[in-house]
């Protein structure tokens, strides 16, 4: 078979003997020299080294030691506070791993909610059927992982509310997403049915608006931003841990506040 | 061979006898020396046994410990504060960071956290358990306060005795320590800010504990940037940090010996 990194076109050949002294006077000997002093100079300067995998390694271990730790401190029967609709921040703060221009407006009308993994009834669901189910309205403060905070007003369907309906095996680990703009998330039970965490649809008391996450999302009071997925498409309950979009790169799983 | 030369040999005979005898004795006084050696550092076993050394090797472990991890929360700290910044400008240059990006520098946080806070809480049973606080850090007087800070003023900086600490001293470690228990209060109240919110309550909610995370940090680089800057001054003080220091006296705080 061919060599996927060999060239299509094969280069002129006069070209070789043309440029045949300059070729001669490169010694394999002096590139392995020059490059090794490189290596040693970008060590010195500290510049472009990454972390050592070994390092890397230890610090994901502490990081999953720690992901039980927190989930140990979790208190599911503990609320978050809740606060006055004088203090909600209109609009919201948007955030996401690409700029607002950037977002992708759902269609509501064509939109699905897929279900998989451990429930009775995997149906797929529309955006009135999941309005049709009990609501629930709470105005509690979003902190993210970078440190900023503001406090919102969301309403919809609490995940566990929702998840009886589906007949969901509540003794799973996980509630895992997945998302129209292909950011995964992934929850563990516990939060999954505390009472504050919702399916939300509505802001502020108005339909979710296209930059955050209509026409659904998750919002749970209990964990950092960035464990709140916009544009669900589909819900998992599983005993599989499947890393989010932020836990790949290295910002840890659990992530509880 | 002539005649001539039989005192000659003889001579030699006894330069050679001489040189021997000199060696052996020699080696006699090196034995000696040797044993006495031996015995005198016997000595100072049993006397080390005896008495306490200012800084006691488990104190040493903590204090070492400490410098570790406090500069790993410190500088990984600047990288998880650079994503968010609390005064407009104000960003750590990323060859003082630890951790790649904030991610990184998250993950050596939340690492370090656990030897900062547990040796932490070692060091501050035994500092209380001890008595070293109190034979240490207090009283604090003021009239000492201004009598050090005088005399620090006309470059006169006493530390002939490293087993005293002078009023500033004292209160430089007090203002630390505190300022390590805040820094462990508030970086919980950041952490968990739902399931402590009785923590971020006291600090007058997330943006507050956020703050005063953030000013105990700068208290503890000032002290350590004079706490260093001091060690290097009196280079016996670092010395002392690493070897255990002049021996205490089991009874009395007063010094033994230097070694």
């Amino acid at each position: 078979m061919r060599s996927p990194f060999r060239p299509h076109k094969v280069p002129n050949a006069k070209l070789l003997d043309d440029q045949r002294p300059l070729i001669q006077s490169l010694e394999r000997r002096k590139l392995i020299r020059g490059g090794l002093s490189l290596g040693a100079l970008a060590m010195l300067t500290g510049c472009g080294v990454k972390t050592p995998a070994s390092i890397e390694a230890g610090l994901r271990k502490m990081s999953a030691f720690n992901d039980s730790v927190q989930a140990l401190i979790f208190d599911p029967n503990k609320l978050a506070p809740t606060y006055p609709a004088s203090m909600v921040l209109k609009p919201p703060k948007f955030n996401a791993y690409y700029d607002v221009e950037d977002v992708k407006p759902v269609d509501g009308a064509a939109w699905r909610l897929e279900l998989s993994g451990r429930i009775a009834n995997k149906a797929n669901w529309t955006i009135a059927q999941i309005d049709s189910l009990p609501q629930q309205d709470e105005i509690i403060r979003h902190i993210c992982v970078e440190g900023w905070d503001y406090i919102g007003e969301w309403s919809g369907v609490p995940l566990r509310i929702f998840l009886a309906h589906i007949g969901a095996d509540t003794r799973a680990k996980y509630v895992n997403f997945l998302t129209a703009d292909n950011y995964p998330s992934s929850i563990d039970m516990a939060t999954a049915l505390h009472p504050q965490t919702l399916l939300a649809t509505k802001y502020a008391g108005e339909t979710l608006p296209a930059p955050f996450g209509y026409p659904l999302r998750l919002r749970t009071s209990t964990k950092l931003g960035y464990k709140n997925p916009k544009w669900i498409t589909a819900i998992e309950v599983t005993n599989t841990y499947r890393p989010g979009y932020w836990e790949k790169q290295g910002f840890g799983w659990f992530a509880g506040i | 061979m002539s005649n001539d030369d039989v005192p000659e040999k003889k001579t030699r005979l006894q330069a050679f006898r001489a040189h021997i005898e000199n060696a052996m004795a020699a080696a006699a006084q090196a034995v000696a020396r040797w044993f006495s050696a031996v015995a005198k550092s016997v000595d100072s076993t049993r006397a080390m046994a005896a008495g306490k050394r200012l800084h006691p090797l488990p104190l040493r472990i903590m204090h070492w410990v400490n410098a570790l991890a406090m500069i790993v929360m410190i500088t990984s700290g600047w990288g998880i504060y650079d994503d968010y910044v609390i005064i407009s400008g104000l960003h750590f240059p990323k060859a003082l960071r630890l951790g790649d990006w904030a991610a990184e520098s998250l993950l050596w946080h939340f690492a370090g956290m656990w030897f900062l806070a547990i040796n932490g809480l070692a060091y501050l049973l035994y500092g209380a358990i001890t008595g070293r606080f109190r034979k240490k850090l207090l009283p604090i007087k003021l009239s000492d306060l201004i009598k050090t800070v005088n005399e620090t003023l006309h470059f006169k900086i006493a530390h002939d005795d490293l087993t005293q600490y002078n009023a500033v001293q004292k209160l430089l470690y007090v203002v630390v320590i505190v300022a390590g228990i805040s820094q462990v209060v508030t970086g919980l109240a950041i952490w968990k800010p739902i399931q402590f919110y009785f923590l971020v309550d006291l600090f007058g909610g997330f943006q507050g504990a956020r703050l005063v995370h953030f000013l105990g940090m700068i208290v503890i680089v000032g002290f350590l940037a004079v706490h260093v800057a001091l060690s290097l001054l009196v280079p016996s003080t670092l010395r002392a940090m690493i070897t255990g220091g002049p021996k205490i006296a089991r009874s009395a705080s007063r010094v033994e010996a230097e070694t």
